[in-house]
């Protein structure tokens, strides 16, 4: 294996009595994405600030392109491109602007700076619309541009803060495909989401991270194979739900049950065998069920399994 | 890997920043527009209040009809007053009321023969009490007529001379040249004429508008995440600090020398000698910034900042002497007023204004330095906080 892009290990970090993180360590190498899953408050944000420089850690490193790396390391930043979460452009500047201020912050100057933003306008599908103020573009251009910055000086690894938070279908595709095709073109990418979907879509290897420990990581397949044979059954009703889940813990073959949108969701060994006891448990609990799903697992029930908890939660 | 040294990232932020703030006007209107109409407005407002400026228009109700009356018109020669014939006091109570007169002045019937008599008159003025100011002048100048008379009867009386001969001197002294004037030789400075005064107290109250375009931008930087941007770009932080204390200095400095330019050409402002204005001004930005530097530290969000910034601004003008000179009310205003940069500044252009060496801005200028570094210092000391996502 090539050198890794980025390695980190035992990375912790305290706000107060808050543990945010908490020995937390892995590596991307080149031209690999890497997703860190996990809910709001997991401890994603504070790896993702840690390792793009802009926090320190309280122990553990982050190696870079071969540097350490530390809020002041300087050049161990020139290898590094960061897509915060929040829109972070000047709305009062046009693309342009934004784009070739960013730019000579990362060292471009003169020809070089100008070719290099004009290529980023034509990556982000701005160039038509180059010379106008940021904030008269819509959400999903202002979203583009946030990436856009980050794309600049052709980082080596690529970090993004989950980039489609509050972004509607038709741009989170548009940004889904833009890291995709950049992955694909030998850039590294660690990626940060809450979306199960966007992970299994774009990421080479997943981390799964949940109150601040890195609680597992590999392959979709490797984690799901850690699952076992189990399947994910969701039954739709309405009724006692949280009743019903709790009733149905106690069955053999049921690892897991957790409540969502009127429906629970549970994990189990053998679904055909356990089904019927499961949905006489649930009616016994005063559920009525109006259907019955069983799904190959994902890394959503990856996540159910390994934290007792659903990712939304 | 290529990256940006400390200095030009420094320089790019603060390109970076006026850009913006010229795009949005709030600089410009802040900075330059502002301070420019105020110092107009009050410039203008007080100067009309200055002895010579103003002509007096009152009026003159002659029932006397005798000497007492010339000499009357002729002390009112190369005085601010203009006398003009009123008829009778209904009319004349009338034109005051009206406006069309400041206010008047009866001459009794009776008062020559009063006069070369030697027995008591009295002469009455009719004023608005809206018009303060024009009554007053009536008072002074009917008090001062009388004073004259009386004086010179008093010696007229003592050389054997008649009445008639009397009143006629009385006018002439009246409206003669004093023989002796009084100069202003005292330990006190001269105060600056109210356009200058203006100009200089309203440049320097929006100077502290000015700079909170600098510094404190870095908490709006923080929470719209572009901070983040670029504490994660390869630059020091050091720089980030940097072109954000530029920014303050660049408005500051273009604000006042914009101010001081304007002033001086269209108002007619006297600021005094344009390297001892530059020291000063210099040494006022300075010390602007780093009171504005320290009051952010203090804030934590940018709306805080703001809110801080205009009431500490705000408490420092008028305490600095930004709307009328504190420092003559005396006792404790006056001691407050030295702790702050407007006064001394308005001290030093006093100085220089007056025909001052260079040498007199040395006293100011330091004390604005000493301002500079200790509230700069402090600011220092806390500001590794405004550099963090």
């Amino acid at each position: 294996m090539s050198e890794p892009v980025l390695h980190c290990e035992g990375l912790s970090k305290r706000f107060g009595d808050i543990r945010a993180v908490n020995g937390v360590g892995f590596e991307i190498a080149p031209g690999e994405s890497y997703g860190l899953l996990g809910p709001n408050g997991a401890g994603k944000t504070t790896t993702i600030s840690i390792v793009a420089g802009l926090l320190e850690a309280d122990a553990g490193e982050a190696i870079v392109a071969g540097r350490r790396l530390t809020t002041k390391s300087v050049s161990a930043k020139s290898a590094i491109g960061f897509v915060p979460q929040d829109l972070a452009i000047y709305p009062d500047l046009t693309a342009r602007e934004n784009l070739t201020f960013f730019s000579r912050l990362y060292g471009l100057s003169g020809k070089k700076a100008r070719g290099r933003v004009d290529e980023v306008l034509e990556i982000i599908g701005l160039s038509e619309r180059a010379g106008d103020q940021a904030k008269t573009y819509s959400g999903g251009m202002k979203r583009r541009l946030n990436i856009g910055i980050g794309l600049l000086h052709a980082p080596s690894l690529l970090i993004l803060d989950e980039p489609t938070v509050g972004v509607d279908p038709q741009s989170r595709n548009a940004i889904l495909e833009s890291v995709e095709q950049l992955s694909s073109q030998g850039m590294a990418v660690l990626y940060t989401t809450h979306y199960m979907e966007e992970a299994e879509r774009l990421c080479d290897r997943v981390g799964i991270i949940d109150r601040g420990e890195l609680k597992a990581e590999g392959t979709r397949e490797e984690l799901v194979a850690m699952l076992g044979e189990h399947d994910k059954v969701h039954l739709t009703g309405s009724g006692h739900l949280e009743a019903a889940a709790k009733a149905c813990t106690g069955i053999a073959g049921v690892q897991t049950a957790s409540i969502g949108d009127e429906s629970i969701e549970l994990l189990v060994e053998g679904a055909s065998a356990v089904l019927p006891q499961i949905l006489a448990t649930a009616s016994e609990a005063g559920v009525a069920v109006h259907r019955v799903e069983v799904d190959e697992p994902n890394l959503e029930a990856v996540f159910l399994h390994l934290t007792g908890r659903a990712l939304r939660d | 890997m290529q990256r940006a040294g400390p200095v030009r990232a420094a320089l790019l932020i603060t390109a970076k920043d006026l850009r913006q703030r010229l795009r949005d006007r709030s600089a410009l209107l802040v900075a330059v527009v502002a301070p420019l109409a105020l110092a107009f407005a009050l410039g203008v407002t007080i100067t009309s209040f200055s002895a010579g400026s103003q002509t007096f228009h009152l009026g003159l109700v002659d029932l006397d009809h005798g000497p007492a009356a010339s000499g009357f018109s002729r002390a009112a020669k190369g005085t601010p007053v203009k006398l003009q014939n009123a008829g009778t006091p209904a009319r004349a109570r009338r034109l005051v009321k009206n406006g069309k007169l400041d206010a008047a002045i009866v001459l009794p019937r009776g008062l020559s023969a009063a006069t070369l008599g030697g027995t008591p008159a009295r002469i009455d003025v009719i004023g608005d009490p809206n018009n303060s100011i024009g009554t007053l002048v009536a008072r002074s100048f009917a008090d001062s007529y009388a004073s004259y008379v009386r004086t010179i009867a008093v010696a007229s009386r003592a050389l054997g001379a008649d009445g008639e001969a009397t009143i006629e001197v009385a006018g002439k002294v009246a409206s003669a040249k004093p023989p002796i004037s009084l100069g202003d030789v005292s330990t006190t400075k001269k105060n600056l004429d109210p356009k200058t005064y203006y100009a200089a107290a309203m440049a320097v109250f929006f100077l502290f508008f000015a700079v909170q375009f600098g510094i404190s931008s870095l908490l709006n930087e923080r929470s719209e995440g572009t901070l983040s941007r670029m504490l994660a770009a390869p630059i020091p932080r050091r720089s980030v600090l940097g072109g954000k204390a530029m920014t303050s200095l660049a408005l500051g400095l273009t604000s006042m020398i914009v101010l001081a330019l304007t002033t001086r050409y269209a108002l007619g402002a006297h600021w005094g000698n344009p390297l001892g204005v530059g020291g000063l001004i210099v040494c006022a930005v300075l010390a602007a910034t780093a009171v504005t530097a320290l009051v952010t530290t203090l804030a934590k969000t940018f709306e805080q900042a703001n809110a801080w910034l205009s009431i500490v601004s705000v408490v420092l003008g008028m305490l600095g002497g930004s709307f009328f000179p504190v420092a003559q009310a005396g006792g404790v205003l006056a001691t407050l007023s030295k702790l702050t940069p407007h006064a001394w500044f308005l001290s030093g252009l006093q100085d220089l204004s007056s025909g001052g060496a260079l040498s007199v801005i040395v006293e100011p200028s330091l004390i604005l330095l000493a301002i500079a570094g200790v509230c700069g210092a402090l600011a220092l000391v806390r500001i590794r906080r405004l550099v963090e996502p």
